[in-house]
C-alpha cells in the first residue's frame, strides 16, 4: 500500500495521504491522482481505505439516518423540524387522518428519507416516533458512534443499567425517557462522560461503574 | 543644520524593532479559543491581535443567495474601534468591505464548497489590535478557524505581508514601517498546494524586488503554516477519540 500516513495518526487538512487514489476514504480528497486530507483529524486505515475521524464536524444527514428533532413550525403540509446544527428537516403532515397530533416544540423521534438538493426530508407514518417526556441532550454528531457502540453495545449497557429508554439521533441529539428524572439524570451524564472521554481506554467499564453509582433503587447516591 | 530624521533601517541592516530583514515579528497561533462558536481561532504577529470565528454550516439568509450545488461564504473582517490609535468608527468603512470581499475570495478557493449545498458558512474576522499586517493575519486565523469548525478544505491558507522599506525588501512590516516604506505587498498561499490565493500591492516594485519579495513572503508562509499545524494537531491530540471500540 502505498501510503504515507500510519493508522491513528494526526492530520491536518492538505497533508498528503496516498499515492493511490483508490485508497480515498472519508474526508479526504483526490488531486492529481494522489490522496490528500480535507479534514483534520485521526486516521483511521479500514477496508482498505484510508479515513480520517474528525474531532469535530458538522452533521451531514445522509438517508436512513436515525435522526431526532424539534418541531419548530407546522405548515399545512409540512412540519418543519430542528435537526441541530442550523439544519431544518421537513416532515409531512398528514393532516387530520394522522394517528398522532404534533405541535410546535414537540420532539420526534424519526429517520432521514431523502437528503438532496431539495431538503432533508424525513420519514413520517410508522417509524415517527414522539417523544413527550425526558430528558434531550446534544453531544457533536462525531461522537455519536461512540455512544452507540460496536454492535450497539454501549447504548445496551445504558439501557440495561438504567432502565430508560434512549433514542439516539445521528445529528447528535439524544432523547432520553425513563421512570424517573434521577434514571435520565444519570444517563445523562454517562453520555456526557463518553463524549469527554471517549479516547480513553477501558470506557465500557466506567460507564457500567459510573451508571451504578448513580443508580442504586432509582436514587442518587452522593455526587460522582 | 541638517534636518534629523529617523532612520528605518540602521547601518547594519537592523530593523526600528530590531529585527533582521526577513525576519517576522513574534507569532501566537491558537485555535478553538471560543466556546460558542462552531470553529475560532487567535492570532498574534507582534502587536497585531486577531480573532476569527466560524459559524454554520447553516441555512443561507436571504433565501435567494443560495446556492444549490453549494455553499456560499459570507466573510466580516472588522477592526473594533478600539484597535487603532484614536478612535475607529464602528461601522463597516470602505476598506473593510474590501478586505472583507479579498479574504472571502481567498478562503472560497480553499473551501470544499459542494460539501453543503444550500447553505452559508460565516466567518468573522475581529482585529482587537492593529499594527499592520491584519488583512493577512486574519486570513491565516480564518483558515485555521474553518479547519477548526471541521469544515473540509483543500488546504489551509496562510498570508504575510512584504514591503520595501528605504529600498530594502523586509518581511512583515510594522505599522511605522508600513506607513513610511515605499511599497506593501500582502501574500497569502495554500503551501501545500502551492497556489497563492492573495497578492495584494501596494506602491512599486521593480520585476526583481518583486520575485525578491515573493520568495521572502514563501519563507514567511512555511512558518505560519508550519504553526497553524501545530495548533490544531495540538487541540486535536487533545480530543478526539482513538478509534471506536
Amino acid at each position: 500500500m502505498s501510503s504515507y500516513v500510519h493508522d491513528r495518526e494526526v492530520v491536518t487538512p492538505g497533508q498528503i495521504l496516498s499515492n493511490d487514489h483508490r485508497l480515498a476514504g472519508a474526508y479526504t480528497y483526490v488531486y492529481g491522482g494522489k490522496v490528500y486530507a480535507a479534514v483534520a483529524g485521526i486516521i483511521q486505515l479500514r477496508d482498505s481505505k484510508i479515513n480520517i475521524l474528525p474531532a469535530k464536524s458538522p452533521y451531514k444527514p445522509s438517508e436512513s439516518d436515525p435522526v431526532v428533532g424539534i418541531i419548530i413550525d407546522s405548515k399545512p403540509s409540512n412540519y418543519e423540524v430542528d435537526l441541530g446544527w442550523h439544519l431544518v428537516g421537513f416532515l409531512h403532515n398528514p393532516g387530520r387522518r394522522s394517528r398522532m397530533r404534533l405541535q410546535i416544540g414537540d420532539v420526534v423521534y424519526t429517520h432521514v428519507k431523502h437528503s438532496g438538493i431539495r431538503g432533508v426530508f424525513l420519514e413520517g407514518g410508522r417509524e415517527l416516533v414522539k417523544i413527550d417526556r425526558g430528558l434531550l441532550i446534544r453531544v457533536s454528531p462525531v461522537k455519536v458512534p461512540r455512544i452507540i457502540g460496536k454492535k450497539g453495545s454501549m447504548l445496551q449497557i445504558l439501557n440495561s443499567e438504567s432502565g430508560c429508554k434512549i433514542y439516539v439521533g445521528r445529528n447528535g441529539l439524544i432523547a432520553v425517557v425513563g421512570e424517573s428524572p434521577e434514571r435520565e439524570f444519570a444517563v445523562a451524564s454517562a453520555i456526557k462522560m463518553i463524549e469527554s472521554e471517549s479516547h480513553l481506554p477501558g470506557l465500557t467499564e466506567r460507564v457500567t461503574h459510573h451508571l451504578r453509582k448513580k443508580i442504586i433503587g432509582g436514587e442518587i447516591v452522593g455526587e460522582d | 543644520m541638517e534636518k534629523t530624521e529617523q532612520r528605518l533601517i540602521t547601518e547594519d541592516g537592523r530593523r526600528i524593532d530590531g529585527r533582521a530583514l526577513d525576519e517576522m515579528r513574534p507569532v501566537r497561533i491558537e485555535a478553538g479559543v471560543l466556546d460558542r462558536s462552531d470553529g475560532s481561532a487567535y492570532i498574534e504577529m507582534g502587536k497585531t491581535k486577531i480573532y476569527a470565528a466560524v459559524y454554520g454550516p447553516k441555512e443561507a439568509h436571504p433565501r435567494h443567495l443560495a446556492q444549490p450545488h453549494k455553499a456560499i461564504l459570507n466573510c466580516r473582517y472588522h477592526m473594533a474601534s478600539f484597535s487603532v490609535e484614536g478612535r475607529k468608527a464602528p461601522g463597516m468603512t470602505r476598506r473593510e468591505i474590501e478586505l472583507s470581499k479579498v479574504i472571502r475570495e481567498a478562503l472560497e478557493s480553499v473551501v470544499i464548497l459542494e460539501e453543503f449545498p444550500r447553505s452559508a458558512i460565516d466567518i468573522f474576522i475581529e482585529v482587537i489590535q492593529a499594527d499592520a499586517g491584519t488583512r493577512t493575519a486574519g486570513l491565516t486565523a480564518a483558515s485555521l478557524a474553518l479547519a477548526d469548525a471541521g469544515i473540509p478544505m483543500l488546504d489551509l491558507c496562510a498570508g504575510i505581508a512584504v514591503g520595501k522599506v528605504e529600498g530594502k525588501i523586509v518581511l512583515d512590516p510594522s505599522e511605522e514601517e508600513d506607513k513610511k516604506g515605499e511599497a506593501d505587498m500582502p501574500v497569502a498561499m495554500t503551501p501545500r498546494l502551492g497556489s497563492i490565493v492573495l497578492l495584494q500591492l501596494n506602491g512599486r516594485l521593480t520585476s526583481a524586488e518583486f520575485r525578491e519579495a515573493l520568495n521572502l513572503a514563501k519563507k514567511g508562509i512555511e512558518v505560519l503554516y508550519e504553526l497553524q499545524k501545530k495548533a490544531l494537531s495540538k487541540k486535536f491530540e487533545s480530543a478526539t477519540p482513538l478509534g471506536e471500540e
